[in-house]
């Protein structure tokens, strides 16, 4: 018996097995087959006695029983290290620098301040709120400072340290500040977040789909099609899941790139007078789309059932199909941040069991926008 | 546990590269090892480049 080696938590989804390993925080996908082979491996003492189940079992030759055994020691032993490399740098309280750059923002029945410690800074996360920018307000909610000393960014929440990035590393900030915004427009807890999806997530009254891809496939793209035919955007590019396992809203905008300018100025007439912005040294053209559902009188969170790998190329000929988990888990997971607590570990294997995976790749705009209406409408 | 027929097999190194990043490829058959990340989701930079450089 290895007990020690054995992973914290089993999930059987579709045709697979799931496993979660504490210790590294990995997730790991095994046909039905493999989990039976390495339930054996965990249930030995000697290699022996591992060879004699398998043969037992009839599951494999002599000769490779020594391959698999060797296979399996290293594998679990990957699975079982610490993962844990994240230092908790200790962070002297800093004076927060005075600044010029104050905006005022409301969510609901919240006032958020913005202090921004420049323009640069300011870019990277105004933008993607300014439909959201107030002039007059009584009170402040919370007050959030960004600002950059040396090559560190820093973000304050009422004073309080939060988060400290490198300026190349400024999309962690930029992250970590949207689940600080989420928590304070919510009235969550901030430790109580499940996970964080890097994905789009479309919605109707009763259910959200979420939307996953590689950068660069089209999510975004996608939603703003999907929004200007009726559908509400629960969240664009970042999509973060409570213990209640409900997506919640992160109401900022739609970031959509130069090449997708036409398409969406063909579905929504707004769209053209939207301002341009140039991001970073190389002057990216982006306009930024707002959701059409204001924050107060929208649906602020929703369950989740369905989620869709999207991929557009003008090559492809159109198809909508169910795909395996497998295919959706390793774009999903890779690029999620998923609570490293053993109890949201389960609960999120527990979600995902009762989750339906589809694939949409399409050239055809139309034929997005019908695939969907015809899922979210069963 | 079944083998290939000799024609269909390739190298180790070319089925690692067929199944992507995060597959291994063992005696046993393939599994995938997933990590979440260690910060919140985002998308990675701005293809306009890093602004503070």
């Amino acid at each position: 018996m290895k007990p020690d080696l054995a992973p914290k938590y089993i999930q059987s989804i579709g045709q697979s097995y799931i496993l979660w390993f504490e210790r590294s925080n990995s997730y790991v996908v095994l046909s039905n087959s493999s989990y039976i082979i390495l339930n054996h491996f965990l249930n030995s003492s000697t290699f022996d006695q591992f060879e004699n189940k398998l043969t037992r079992n009839n599951l494999i030759s002599e000769t490779s029983a020594k391959d698999l055994y060797d296979e399996l020691s290293s594998f679990l032993k990957h699975t079982n290290k610490n993962n844990n490399t994240q230092s908790k740098s200790f962070v002297e309280k800093l004076e927060i620098p005075n600044t010029e750059l104050k905006r005022f923002y409301n969510f609901g029945n919240q006032t958020i301040q913005l202090n921004f410690g420049s323009q640069t800074i300011e870019q990277l996360f105004h933008p993607q709120l300014a439909h959201c920018l107030i002039k007059n307000h009584r009170s402040t909610d919370v007050v959030f400072d960004i600002f950059k000393v040396g090559n560190s960014l820093f973000l304050y929440k009422n004073e309080e340290f939060i988060f400290s990035s490198t300026t190349k590393d400024y999309y962690v900030l930029q992250g970590r500040f949207a689940l600080e915004l989420t928590t304070v427009i919510h009235k969550k807890d901030s430790s109580k977040w499940l996970s964080t999806f890097h994905a789009s997530t479309i919605c109707n009254n009763n259910e959200a789909v979420m939307l996953i891809g590689d950068s660069g496939n089209g999510k975004s793209t996608l939603s703003a099609l999907l929004m200007a035919n009726g559908f509400d955007l629960l969240s664009d590019d970042f999509t973060p899941q409570y213990n209640d396992l409900e997506l919640y809203r992160y109401p900022a905008a739609i970031s959509i790139k130069k090449g997708a300018f036409n398409i969406i100025e063909n579905e929504s007439k707004e769209f053209k007078t939207l301002e341009t912005y140039f991001n970073g040294p190389k002057n990216i053209n982006i306009k930024y789309l707002p959701p059409l559902k204001g924050f107060e009188t929208s649906k602020k969170h929703l369950p989740c059932r369905k989620i869709i790998y999207v991929k557009y190329s003008k090559d492809y000929n159109s198809s909508f199909n169910k795909v395996s988990e497998e295919k959706i888990l390793k774009t999903l997971i890779p690029d999620a941040w998923i609570s490293p607590k053993p109890e949201y570990a389960k609960q999120f294997l527990h979600w995902l069991s009762d989750i339906e995976f589809f694939e949409l790749k399409y050239s055809d705009n139309q034929y997005a926008v019908q695939s969907l209406n015809k899922l979210i409408s069963d | 546990m079944k083998r290939n027929n000799p024609q269909d097999q390739i190298t180790r190194e070319e089925a690692i590269k067929k199944m992507g990043k995060y597959a291994a490829l063992t005696a046993m058959g393939t599994f995938l090892i997933l990590n979440p990340k260690e910060a919140h989701a985002s998308s990675p930079p701005d293809p306009g480049g890093i602004p503070f450089e």
